[in-house]
């Protein structure tokens, strides 16, 4: 009786540890994945722009493993501000009649700011390159969801029943 | 206004406004035309959310192919494929 019991709970223990594995497999598949499709996507980018260099050193370091991902934000902060033309951001108040237009700039910087966090290389860009380089990273994206759900079709495809997944984009406030 | 707009650089504001133009083109659910500063903010505002929810996608499909390459056979078709992608 006492040994089956100890053998029930060492079973349902390695059967915890097999699930955890299998987990921890999972992510660091997902991982690579993500890596993978991000050098693929600044290796599809035109030679000339700043996002696809900035995001092809990213996807490297995150390629070698863990322990250099945390290195890579820095990195790439660094690598970006070298020989960058900075951004000149002159104020001068000029009267309460341009208080108005005033604060508009300054909505118009906040976002400015945002996009350069969400832009692969964009922290140290003027504001008009910053704006090229929006575009066509915006286009590059949409390209790169395309290839991935086309993929995730295929493999459904071949292991499983195909499953319906429709996505809408939630309609944004006016 | 014009001195200001030319002391941020050599690009004319016209130039400008063709920047804007394609990041508006490339925007779902986006038609409107204006140059004024109103909408450049509020365009600026549907850029930002369009990359997060482009950022956001390619996680959760980055995510969903990684279930499907756990729940797949070894040495299918499709995993040689997944394979060869990731060695690239």
């Amino acid at each position: 009786m006492d040994r089956r019991v100890v053998t029930v709970q060492a079973e349902e223990d390695e059967m915890v540890r097999q699930r955890q594995r299998q987990r921890q497999l999972v992510r660091e598949r997902g991982r690579r994945i993500k890596a993978a499709a991000e050098l693929g996507l600044a290796r599809s980018s035109s030679g000339g722009r700043q996002w696809g260099r900035a995001l092809g050193r990213r996807a490297l370091l995150l390629r070698k493993g863990p322990a250099t991902a945390a290195l890579s934000s820095s990195t790439l902060l660094l690598e970006t501000s070298a020989g960058q033309e900075e951004s000149k951001q002159g104020k001068a108040m000029e009267g309460e009649a341009e208080q108005e237009e005033e604060e508009e700039e300054v909505m118009v910087d906040e976002k400015v700011a945002v996009l350069r966090q969400l832009v692969p290389g964009g922290e140290a860009m003027a504001v008009e390159r910053l704006l090229d380089e929006t575009a066509d990273y915006i286009a590059a994206l949409r390209a790169q969801v395309g290839v991935m759900r086309a993929l995730a079709c295929l493999l459904s495809g071949l292991g499983s029943p195909p499953e319906k997944e429709i996505s809408v984009t939630p309609e944004k406030p006016i | 206004m014009s001195s200001r707009r030319s002391s941020r650089g050599s690009i004319s504001e016209e130039e400008i406004n063709e920047l804007i133009s394609k990041l508006q083109s490339l925007l779902p659910n986006s038609r409107r035309r204006g140059s004024s500063q109103a909408s450049t903010t509020k365009l600026l505002k549907e850029t930002c959310n369009y990359i997060k929810s482009l950022h956001r996608e390619v996680d959760d499909l980055s995510d969903r192919l990684s279930d499907l390459m756990a729940t797949m056979d070894h040495n299918s078709p499709g995993a040689e494929i997944i394979r060869s992608i990731l060695r690239s």
